[in-house]
This record gives structure tokens, sequence and C-alpha cells, in this order.
């Protein structure tokens, strides 16, 4: 008993002892001389704004939550195989990591006045106008984050156990009836852990929310921003991030009290899929294929400049000064290293909250409350009061940006460990690294991959925490984006950023290609 | 051990540090005019230089803020009017008066203490697509004209350097009836963004007609890709000029070299450098090149606004904004 006592500790204390050291530490010596009475102040001067801000993130996050479902349904049930079922599951996650600029693309060549859907309704006399309306800014963020439900949603339903879904027929229960009395209370855990992801991203939305919103619809985050960068008023900025964590706070603690339950893994049934099926799904995919398709193509085409692909390669390189094969390696491995400290801790705090420990259900969202610039300002002090090179702690800055969705989709995977099977391996003997390798990481496997390509593609689209912490002989792709887009070498940039965008799909597909070996 | 370790290493840092002149300055800098001068100073006056950068202007003051009198700073190069107020408010720079400085433009002139100087200016312009824009705006007044009614896009100045350009560009013209004018200016606007950036993509993909840039954009994009379909437009009641400055960090641990780099900013041989590499006009009095007079108008009247005013200001000015915008 002792050992498992001690088993429960180091659980514990080993990922707060990581959340000391990289969250408090960090924001610990930023955090200007504030009083509670600040944070009330701009609370109350805010409340509006933050009122329509938490109004906002509902509507978005249960859009998506809803149309992430609806994807899950057709990849878990139904019987889409090979090449077109990875091919939706890399497309389905991608816009969750697609920089603003290029989003904003693709929402102005499909949504825009001259964009696809207005030059088709243009054949019959026809003209809507759907951006710069809270409609847009719901389906933008909708958008966003179908991604991380089909993610979290996705992994579970995939391995329902069929037989249940089997009995509920023999007793009579048609596919919808099954869908509430048997599936759904199953699910309920994951759809409310992706509901509380696409909530929180919803909510601190920053360039999104203007591109395809306008000022009226600005988020708290565009406010911190002024106060952080414009203004250099870090008391203001502080006590608003407070305003904004005790939201997020609240939002991760009610969510924990509605996770319940075990889901029991299984041989998944699958239908075989229909013309319909097949409709429907291409409706709900183009949703957002068609801005993402859009965007990757304009990169190429390069309007406003008479050069070609190769050409504009050449130039971005010839400007930047630094070979392509380095740019790629280096984006490459500080996303790996970031990748892989995320999964382990998040593989640590999954486990311990599914086990009811909901400290650790907690910390893995507050760094979403805080911006990456000033995480990235944070770290800077570490590295100044501790003499280490700012680029050595990239990587974990990179793991605390996606330990929320690490956290969530192995979460789901824990929940789904049968108990049995762990108590059986105990009788047998089984210590704890045995059942670690023997039974753990396999089961967790495809949850595990996921988590950490996930991760991968979050730390390749950073900038602002790059831009902070990296120095000139550190250049990652994203840097290369911005220092091109910002020297105002706008046709070079669009190229590099679609390259980025390519490698961020390759890596989903591999990912996929192996959570489908199992 | 540890101790020894430590200790070896602050060393290295040191002596790596020491002999070298460091500016903090933006990103793109670095990629561009920097890669030039830094060669020609060396070799001028046997003084390593090195540039650094963190991302935007204002990323370079928070970060001396936050390494204080640790910082490696020698030089700051490249705020802007609204950014050096801010240094000056938060003391970290050290007035220095360049030998040289009687060739500049007076009325670019830091106000006061020569905290800083400037290096180069350029205007901010309302830009237009000259293929859809057939009767582009000449003035404040006609930007309100229903035609342009939402066409036009700015960028957040809570958020965007240019953006705030532009709020302070309507404060000099109007005053404090600069309210009156946004109340009106909003319905031809279609949308605000967070960046530069995306204000251009909207003009590319054919979003919006016009976008608040710079000036000197057509000379750039007929320079860079031979094309150019975007024109700024010069408006009667004056430009407003975005103006750079350079600076020594106030923690220098040399002086001498610091003021060196800052007299070697102004001489005519980075002067000439300005417009090709910073895409900004030189702040003495040197040969433009022919791209420059070919493509960029010239502007008969600048207007501006007291720096103590703004540093008064303006947090008032963005939340009277935030109102106008947002609606409360």
């Amino acid at each position: 008993m002792g050992k498992d006592n001690d088993r429960v500790l180091m659980g514990l204390f080993a990922p707060l002892f990581y959340f000391f050291l990289f969250l408090i530490l960090p924001i610990s010596f930023l955090v200007a001389k504030f009083s509670i009475a600040d944070v009330f102040q701009v609370a109350f001067e805010y409340k509006k704004l933050i009122v329509y801000n938490i109004f906002q993130a509902i509507l978005s996050a249960s859009l998506a939550t809803f149309i992430g479902v609806l994807i899950s349904y057709y990849l878990s049930r139904k019987n889409i195989r090979g090449v077109l079922r990875n091919l939706i599951h890399v497309t389905a996650k991608i816009s969750f990591v697609v920089p603003g600029v290029s989003m904003a693309i693709g929402f102005y060549l499909l949504l825009g006045r001259n964009g696809l859907i207005n030059e088709f309704l243009g054949l019959f006399g026809l003209h809507v106008d759907i951006l710069y309306t809270f409609l847009a800014v719901i389906l933008g963020h909708a958008f966003y984050n179908i991604p991380v439900s089909v993610y979290v949603v996705g992994s579970v339903w995939e391995r329902l156990d069929g037989n249940l879904i089997e009995a509920s027929y023999v007793d009579g229960c048609r596919d919808l009836q099954t869908f509430f009395k048997v599936e759904l209370p199953l699910l309920l855990p994951s759809i409310i852990s992706s509901f509380l992801l696409a909530f929180i991203y919803s909510f601190t939305s920053f360039a999104v929310v203007l591109i395809i919103g306008g000022p009226k619809y600005s988020t708290l985050e565009v406010v911190i921003y002024m106060y952080l960068k414009n203004l250099l008023n870090f008391k203001v900025a502080l006590a608003l991030t407070f305003v904004q964590l005790f939201i997020i706070a609240s939002a991760a603690t009610v969510s924990s009290y509605l996770m319940k339950g075990n889901v029991p893994f299984g041989e998944p049934k699958r239908k075989k899929a229909s013309a319909f099926d097949y409709t429907i799904l291409f409706f709900l995919i183009s949703f957002v294929l068609l801005p993402l398709a859009l965007s990757l193509i304009s990169g190429f085409l390069n309007k406003g400049a008479n050069k070609s692909v190769h050409e504009l390669i050449e130039m971005g390189l010839n400007f930047i000064g630094v070979p392509f094969w380095k740019i790629i390696t280096t984006s490459l491995s500080i996303a790996a290293l970031a990748a892989f400290i995320s999964t382990a801790v998040g593989t640590i705090t999954s486990r311990m909250s599914s086990k009811g420990y909901r400290i650790l259900r907690l910390f893995p969202f507050i760094p979403t409350a805080f911006s990456t610039v000033t995480l990235a300002f944070g770290y800077l002090m570490i590295s100044l009061k501790f003499n280490i090179s700012s680029a050595y702690l990239l990587p974990f800055l990179h793991s605390l940006l996606s330990i929320p969705l690490v956290h969530g989709i192995i979460e789901m995977g824990w929940r789904n460990v049968d108990r049995s099977i762990e108590e059986a391996a105990m009788m047998d003997g089984s210590g704890f690294w045995t059942m670690l390798f023997k039974i753990h990481l396999p089961l967790l496997k495809s949850f595990l991959i996921r988590a950490f390509t996930f991760s991968m593609a979050i730390s390749l689209s950073d900038l602002s925490g790059v831009l902070v912490l990296s120095n000139e002989s550190i250049f990652t792709l994203s840097k290369v984006i911005y220092r091109l887009m910002s020297s105002r070498h706008v046709p070079e940039a669009k190229v590099f950023n679609t390259m980025l965008l390519l490698i961020v799909m390759f890596i989903y597909y591999i990912g996929e290609m192996k959570t489908q070996n199992e | 051990m540890r101790r020894i370790l430590i200790l070896t290493v602050l060393l290295a840092v040191i002596l790596v540090y020491s002999g070298q002149l460091v500016v903090y300055t933006y990103d793109s800098m670095t990629a561009g005019l920097a890669k030039k001068i830094e060669t020609i100073f060396e070799k001028k006056y046997g003084i390593d230089v090195k540039f650094v950068s963190f991302g935007d202007a204002g990323n370079i003051i928070s970060r001396i803020l936050l390494e204080g009198k640790r910082t490696q700073a020698d030089v700051i190069l490249g705020l802007d009017q609204n950014l050096l107020l801010k240094a000056v408010e938060k003391g970290i720079l050290f007035p220095y008066k360049p030998k040289n400085v009687s060739k500049v433009r007076k009325e670019l002139l830091y106000k006061g203490d020569f905290y800083a100087v400037p290096f180069d200016y350029g205007a901010i312009a309302v830009v237009y697509n000259t293929e859809t824009v057939k009767n582009p705006p000449k003035s404040f007044e006609d930007l309100l004209k229903p035609e342009y009614r939402r066409k036009i896009v700015v960028e957040d100045p809570r958020t965007s350097s240019t953006g705030l350009a532009f709020l302070l560009w309507t404060i000099a013209v109007y005053g404090d009836s600069f309210k009156d004018y946004w109340k009106k200016l909003k319905d031809n606007l279609l949308t605000v963004t967070a960046g530069w950036d995306e204000a251009f993509e909207m003009l590319e993909s054919g979003e919006a007609d016009m976008m608040v840039s710079y000036l000197t954009d057509s000379a750039y994009s007929h320079y860079y890709y031979g094309t150019g379909k975007y024109m700024p437009t010069v408006f009667k009641e004056g430009m407003f000029a975005q103006v750079e400055y350079v600076g020594i960090c106030r923690f220098t641990d040399d002086l001498d070299a610091a003021k060196k780099f800052i007299d070697f900013m102004l001489s005519d041989e980075v002067q000439k450098l300005i417009p090709l590499n910073q895409w900004m006009l030189p702040v003495v009095n040197v040969d433009l090149p022919e791209v420059f007079e070919k493509y960029v108008p010239k502007v008969e009247k600048y207007v501006t606004i007291d720096p103590k005013k703004v540093e008064k200001n303006m947090e008032g000015w963005l939340k009277e904004w935030e109102k106008i915008m947002i609606g409360y």
C-alpha cells in the first residue's frame, strides 16, 4: 500500500512541480504591484464587454461542439475507410493551427463580398453579407474549434464497444434512440471536455474575432493586448488577465463536476456509409475544408507579384539568409521536444484527474488565461534570473501552450482504460512499469499519438513566444513568415505560410496512419 | 563545481558582450537595413556591432524594463513617436545631442532633451485599389462620401502601430472633434483589423478597396514585383508622419561607441540607404532613388500633435475610440 501512496504523491507532485516551474514562477516575476481592488475595478469597467464575451464563447462553443460531434459520428459509426478517412481527420484538425492572417484570406475568398458563395449566388442575382456580423464570429470560432471536438469526442466514439450498440438494437431501439439512451451518456464527459476547450479558445480569441467580426465584437484579450503592448500599462493588463483567469478557472471547475464515469472500450460497430451519409459528411467537412483550401491555394497563386513559386521561395530565403533545411530542422526539433514534454506531463495530469484529483484538472487550463506574450516575458525573466539562454526555454513554453488540449485528449483515453484489466494485472503481480508498458501505453497509444501531433502543430504555429525568446541563430518557419510579412515581402510570406500548413498536414497524416495501424 | 560553472558562463557572457555594441531593434530591421550598415560601421569605427530583435518595437521597451540594469542594450533603434514617449517616461534613454544634428529636418526632432534623434520618417496614407476605385479620396472629408460605404479597412489602434498613427492623424486634423469624424467614418469602414497584414489581405482578396498603409507602397511594389495596382493618395488637410528614432540606452556600458553609432545613423552614408531598405524617407538632404521620384507622391503639408498632449491623453483617446466603435 505504501508504494501506492508514494505513486499518488509522485503523480501529484511531478506535474505540480512542472506547473510551478513553468507557469507560476514565470508569472510571479511579472506580477506588478496590483491589488484585488484593481481587478474588481477593471472588471467593473469592462463588465459589458466581459458579459458579451462569455455569451459569444458559449454560442461559439455550442456550434463547434455540435458540428464536431456530427463529424465524429460519421467517422466513428460509418464505415469510411482508408485514405479518405485519414484525409478527413487531417483536414478536420488543421484549422486550429492556421495563423490568423491565412485564415482571413480563406474567409474572404469564401464568404467575402466577391467570395465563392457570393459568386455562386450572384448567378441567381442574390447576395449575402455574412462577414462582419455576430453570426460570422460564431461561424469563424466554430471553424477553429471543430477540430478540438473531433479530436476529443471522436477519439472516444471510435472506441466505444460495439456490443453495447448491438444490444440496444436487439432491444428494439432505433438509431436515434440508441444515440440518446446508450451513446450520449457515455460520450458526455468527452463532449463536456471539448465544449470547455472550445469555450476557452473562443473566449480568448484575438485576431480572428476582429478579422471576421470587426471591433464591435472585441474580446477581453484585445483590451489586454492594448494595455500590455500599446500603453505599456502592465498593472491594468495583469488585472484584466486575472479577470480572464477567474472566468476560465470557473468554467474548468464546473466542467470537472460534470465529468464522471468510464466508457467501455471494445471493437467498434460501423455501418456501411450510404451516398446520403457521404453527402452530409462532405457538407460538414466543407465548412472547414473550403476556407482552408482557398487559403492554401492563394499562397501559391501570389497575386500581385509576377514571380513563380520557386522564385519567391528563393527570394524569401535570400532575404532571411538562413538555409531552408536549417529552418525546417529547428522548427521540427523544437516542436518535437515541446510535444514530448506536454504529452508526458499531460499523461500524468489526465491520469490523476480521471482518478478524481480535481487540482490536476484545473491546472492544465490555467495557461490559456495568459496571452503567449505575457508568458514569454515571464520566461524571459527566468532566463535572466538564472542565466539560461532564453531559447532553451522555448520548448517548455510551447509545451505549456498545448497542455490544455493534450490533457483533454489523453484524459479521454484514461477514462476508457478498463479497470478490470488493471485489477487482473495487479492480481497477476504486475508492477508499475509492466502495467505502464504492457497495458496502459498500448491502450492509450492512439490518444498519445494524437496529443503529440496536435502539440507539435501548436508549437509550429506559435509566433509570439518565438519572437520573445529566440535569438538571431534560431529561425523557425513562423518567424520567417513574420519577418517576411513585416518587411512587406507579402508574396514570399504567403508561400512560406502555405508550406507551414502543408508540413502540419503531413504530421497529422503520419499520426493518423499510425493510429490506424493498431 | 556548480559555482565554477556558473562563473565561467557569466565570464564568457561578459567577454562576448564587452567590446561589442548591442543594438536592440525590431524584427524587420535586422533583415534589412541592419545587415547593410553593420559592416560599414564596423569598418569605419573598428567596433563590433550586434543587432538583436524580439518582434515589434513595443517589445524592445518591455524587454529593457524587465532586464533593468542587466540589459545588454547600448542603443535602441526604431522607436516611433508614441513608443519614444513611453521610453522617455520609463526613463530608459540617455540624452545625447549628435554632432551632425543640424543637418536633420527640424520639425522631426524630438522636443526637449535629445533623448533620441530621428533617423527616418514616412507618411501613413490611405492606399486604394486603382482597378476598383476610379475617383480616389483627396481629403478626410472625401473619405466620408457615400460611394466608399463599407469599402475602407483600417487597423485597430489598440493593437497596431499603423492603426494608432491613423487615429492620431485624425486627432491632429480634427482636434477634439475627432470623435464626430469617427462616428461618421464608421459607416464607411468595412471592418478593423488587428494588424497591417490582415488589412493588406483584404485589399489583395478584393474584400476591401482602401486601407491605411504607407505613402511608399506603390514605389515598393514596383521595385520588388514590377507591378503596382495600389496607389497612395495625399490628403489636403495634411499628412501624418511616422518618425523613427534612435537613442542611447541609459544602461549602456560603452557610451562612446553608442554616441558614435548615433552620429553614424545620421551620416549621408546611412541616410542614402534608408529609402530602398526602410521604404521611408531620409531625415537629411540626400538624393532619392528613381523609384521614389516616380512613385512616391510629394507631400506639401504635414500635421502633428504635441507629444505632451499625446502622453496625457492617449489612454483616454483609445477609450473614446472603443466607445465609438464598440458602442460601450
